[in-house]
């Protein structure tokens, strides 16, 4: 039996995008919550609103996480282990 | 994820599809034929992740296509799609009418932009082999 432990470091991505019916502003939104606006034909930077979400999928519940990796994960691989011994 | 987007007034389809952190792809078909679907352009595949993987620890650092997005607009002809996390924001395609012969063409890329949030999420989880 092999364990892995994986350590994942998520980057930033863009979730979607659209254009201002001109054709020559474009809106780009971030995995964060970052809103930016620039132009398309030059590239440059026009304005950005951070919305301040702290995980990709909107606010993380820290506390599912914590119980999920420090109580129920450890059983689990508990659970496991005195299976495979027995 | 997959996404189809129409194309007004040009009898054309646009499918994107995102494999999160490994790959992005884009087609383009004709439909304007009844019964008929003609595939007329396809983007070079975008790569997405890098794995530098250890002895029983894995470090995963991806660069990722996310799960995409695709606009078109009518005015300018032109489509914006596949990001590619912390690299490009967009590429650009511009539709050109059928009697230029080269119906779809790659404009541009958009820069990567520093105002984008620079947090990283990091999470750890474990998965048992049997061997």
């Amino acid at each position: 039996m092999e364990i892995h432990l994986i350590n994942f470091y998520g980057d930033n991505y863009i979730t979607d995008l659209d254009f201002n019916p001109n054709g020559d502003l474009v809106a780009t939104m971030d995995c964060y919550g970052t809103c930016l606006i620039s132009d398309i034909n030059t590239d440059n930077y026009f304005f950005h609103l951070n919305m301040e979400t702290s995980h990709e999928m909107g606010k993380y519940n820290i506390e599912i996480s914590i119980i999920y990796f420090v109580l129920i994960l450890p059983c689990i691989s508990a659970f496991v282990i005195l299976i495979l011994m027995y | 994820m997959s996404q189809v987007k129409e194309i007004k007034n040009t009898g054309l389809l646009v499918s994107v599809h995102h494999n999160w952190s490994v790959s992005a792809n884009l087609e383009v078909f004709d439909v304007s034929r009844k019964g008929q679907a003609r595939k007329i352009y396809s983007f070079e595949e975008v790569s997405g992740s890098r794995i530098i993987e250890k002895i029983y620890l894995i470090i995963y650092s991806s660069l990722v296509t996310g799960y995409g997005g695709a606009t078109y607009n009518p005015r300018r002809s032109i489509l914006g799609a596949i990001p590619v996390g912390g690299k490009i924001s967009y590429h650009l395609f511009n539709f050109c009418t059928p009697k230029n012969g080269n119906l779809v063409k790659l404009i541009g890329k958009s820069r990567w932009h520093s105002q984008y949030s620079t947090q990283d999420g990091i999470f750890f989880f474990s998965y048992w082999r049997f061997i």
